[in-house]
């Protein structure tokens, strides 16, 4: 059976609670539709926290792969969506905490190199003026690269808050702390970009 | 933080919600997922997997060596305990036994119990002088064939 090839309006009216428990029961196929329903917000939430699509690929697997191992772990007074973004952000940040050494020792010059490997993933189709296209180009690298330089924590907020578009509540369920330091990272980190992005605003 | 600069920030960020690797990725994603499981599922252990699987298979997959290693360790802990014992009286047809001044005493008891002893005459008329004297059986007491007064 091909979920993607299924009527797609049955599943979609599905409560992820719903899908969990035909997983856990043993309808395994259930899962395949909560990759569907989350895969590109989840790749958006990685990808923006660690600005490499390889990487990216390689955690989004490995998320929904533990999601679907400790499926039976999960506790319905979390949302599911919340519960597996969490699992995605620990992961993510795990790995970034392994590089960061690593990331330290690469010059900025560097850095911008390797972003720049990643404009292929840009998708301004609207985008025709080669001029302004140009522009757009060197904003996102901009921005990529001022991301980049705030520290895992302050960025996951801001991925989660500016970029995804959750509410404060989520995010402190999701990072696993609480509302207020939600707020104060996600103004400190404001501030940061501010200062970094001061010619685009 | 002026709220103008804060709301153009805002939007610069949501600007990166359009970055995406394309449609063909996420069309291919769930099949490209169900094979990363089945991979996952074929890879190889790591060394300390190996070395204790190989460990455990060594020890409890072959009952014939698991008996061997139970008893062997049995009688080494018999052997020790035997060796460790307090030593108890040697038996009377022990060889090993060290000698001592009761076993000559007793040996010679037995011995001596099997001579025949000759009755020796006190008297001194009864004596023949020239001939030597035993005191058991043919045994020479002395060799002075002469009494000197």
């Amino acid at each position: 059976m091909d979920p993607e090839k299924e009527d797609s309006r049955e599943s979609e009216l599905v409560p992820d609670e719903e899908l969990v428990r035909r997983c856990v029961e043993g309808e395994v196929a259930a899962f395949d539709h909560l990759i569907l329903r989350y895969k590109e917000r989840l790749y958006g939430v990685i990808y923006n926290m660690t600005s490499n699509h390889e990487d990216t690929n390689d955690l989004l697997m490995e998320a929904f792969d533990r999601a679907y191992r400790n499926l039976a772990g999960y506790k319905k007074d979390a949302l599911f969506y919340t519960w597996l973004y969490r699992i995605a952000v620990n992961r993510t940040l795990n790995l970034l905490e392994k590089r960061k050494k690593f990331r330290n020792n690469l010059s900025l010059n560097e850095m911008d190199l390797d972003l720049s490997k990643e404009q292929g993933l840009l998708d301004w189709s609207q985008v025709t003026d080669p001029e302004r296209s140009a522009q757009l180009k060197d904003l996102q690298s901009k921005l990529n690269d001022s991301l980049q330089r705030l520290s895992n924590e302050h960025r996951a907020v801001v991925v989660l808050f500016d970029i995804e578009g959750l509410s404060h509540a989520d995010i402190s369920k999701i990072t696993n702390c609480s509302e207020g330091t939600v707020r104060s990272r996600l103004h400190y980190a404001h501030k940061q970009l501010q200062k970094m992005l001061v010619g685009y605003l | 933080m002026n709220s103008k600069q804060e709301l153009k920030l805002q939007q610069l960020l949501r600007l990166k919600r359009h970055e995406s690797p394309g449609k063909p990725y996420f069309d291919h994603f769930l099949a490209e997922f169900h094979r990363y499981q089945r991979a996952d599922l074929l890879e190889s252990p790591s060394k300390w997997q190996e070395w204790k699987t190989n460990l455990t298979n060594f020890l409890f997959a072959r009952p014939v060596r698991t008996f061997a290693y139970s008893s062997s360790f049995a009688t080494v802990v018999l052997l020790a305990v035997v060796g460790l014992s307090p030593s108890t009286a040697p038996s009377d047809k022990s060889v090993s036994a060290p000698p001592s001044s009761y076993h000559y005493a007793e040996a010679t008891e037995e011995a001596l119990r099997h001579v025949e002893i000759n009755p020796i005459s006190l008297s001194a008329f009864d004596r023949d002088f020239n001939a030597p004297r035993f005191v058991t059986g043919e045994r020479t007491l002395a060799y002075e064939n002469t009494v000197a007064f």
